[in-house]
């Protein structure tokens, strides 16, 4: 009864992310991957490993964007890294905050890229709770079975 | 049996001649590469996943016998070689698959030009990953197309066989007799690389006493 309960809550909470915008389409292709029954726990592990990669890269490009002379070809490299890694994951809402931040860097502008890095930030950070608090819900079921 | 192992993607995969297909998967981001290592996975093939175009090489020239077909990404952050200098080793002996984020068409065109069998966009869509398959069937092809001009005496000896097959009466194509050997041995050097493969394969059926079953 309790893991009906949570899975209904569970669903809601997704159901959710995607009306929200912070999953688009590639996150269902993760989830069929996940749900034919032969890699449980697979979704988690891949959005983990992109959680821990994005909050590397953020950090690296705000070293860059620190430095006295940027370096905006290293910080175009890493947007477009994490771009591509939140593409992969369906995590919609950072990969747009990626593009934003494109003609930014393209216009070597410093003080724009910092904007748009902390409005990248944010929108990792609000995408990342999000995930944890699906695991969390997941790993809630888990235990109920 | 044929239509039924081809029915699903693994199938296909699986029924490859020399058993399941292998595919050495580079990917720097690792949440990728965990998601491109189950797709390819599930559809059947055995994958190494690396995590550099540099570790990717490495793999490469301890087994050389050990890939049919390498899939790598084309950016890279970390030291080492690149995607494009990746391919350039790997492409001499197996198909390759570049793929990145979305990319200019210039950048795609460097890539097809260089060596790649394909050059697609991440997020991989399920089905473009199912049919990687083709390229590696694609190559063999070309491989043995280059062979078979090379070793003219190969197409000697398939004729050879038609005319063994054709006097054990088991040919019942109605090129019978010489001037339909003769007919035949004219139009062998206007063959196309299809009908060439398939004058082998009718000849080998034919020999197996297998024709039409």
């Amino acid at each position: 009864m309790a893991a009906v309960a949570l899975k209904n809550q569970l669903n809601a909470h997704i159901a959710s992310m995607f009306a929200a915008g912070f999953l688009d389409k590639q996150f269902q292709e993760l989830q069929m991957l996940q749900d034919d029954g032969s890699s449980p726990g697979f979704v988690s592990e891949v959005v983990g490993l992109f959680i821990d990669d994005a909050e590397k890269i953020t950090g690296l490009i705000a070293g860059l964007l620190d430095q006295p002379v940027v370096d905006f070809d290293k910080v175009d490299a890493l947007v477009h890294q994490l771009k591509g890694s939140s593409a992969s994951v369906g995590a919609q809402r950072v990969k747009l905050s990626c593009e934003q931040f494109h003609s930014y860097y393209e216009a070597k502008n410093r003080d724009g890229c910092v904007m748009a890095l902390a409005l990248l930030r944010n929108e990792f950070y609000d995408s990342r709770s999000k995930f944890q608090t699906m695991f969390q819900l997941e790993q809630q079921i888990e235990a109920c079975s | 049996m044929e239509n039924a192992a081809f029915a699903s993607g693994a199938g296909i995969v699986q029924a490859y001649p020399g058993g399941t297909m292998r595919v050495l998967a580079v990917e720097e981001d690792p949440a990728y590469l965990t998601a491109l290592t189950e797709m390819l996975q599930r559809h059947g093939y055995q994958v190494t996943a690396k995590a550099s175009p540099e570790e990717g090489l490495r793999a490469l020239q301890d087994n050389l016998e050990g890939f049919d077909l390498v899939m790598t990404v084309v950016r890279t952050q970390g030291p080492g070689i690149d995607g494009f200098e990746f391919l350039k080793h790997a492409a001499q002996r197996y198909p390759v698959i570049l793929f990145s984020g979305v990319e200019p068409e210039e950048t795609k065109m460097r890539g097809m030009l260089e060596g790649a069998c394909a050059f697609l966009t991440k997020p991989l869509r399920d089905e473009e990953v199912r049919n990687v398959w083709q390229h590696v069937v694609a190559r063999r092809r070309l491989n043995a197309a280059s062979g078979a001009d090379a070793r003219g005496s190969d197409v000697v000896a398939v004729r050879q066989d038609e005319t063994v097959a054709r006097k054990r009466g088991l040919d019942d194509s109605g090129e019978g007799g010489s001037d339909g050997r003769t007919a035949k041995k004219n139009r062998l050097n206007s063959w196309s690389e299809e009908e060439l493969h398939a004058a082998f394969v009718k000849a080998v059926e034919q020999l197996r006493g297998t024709e039409g079953n």
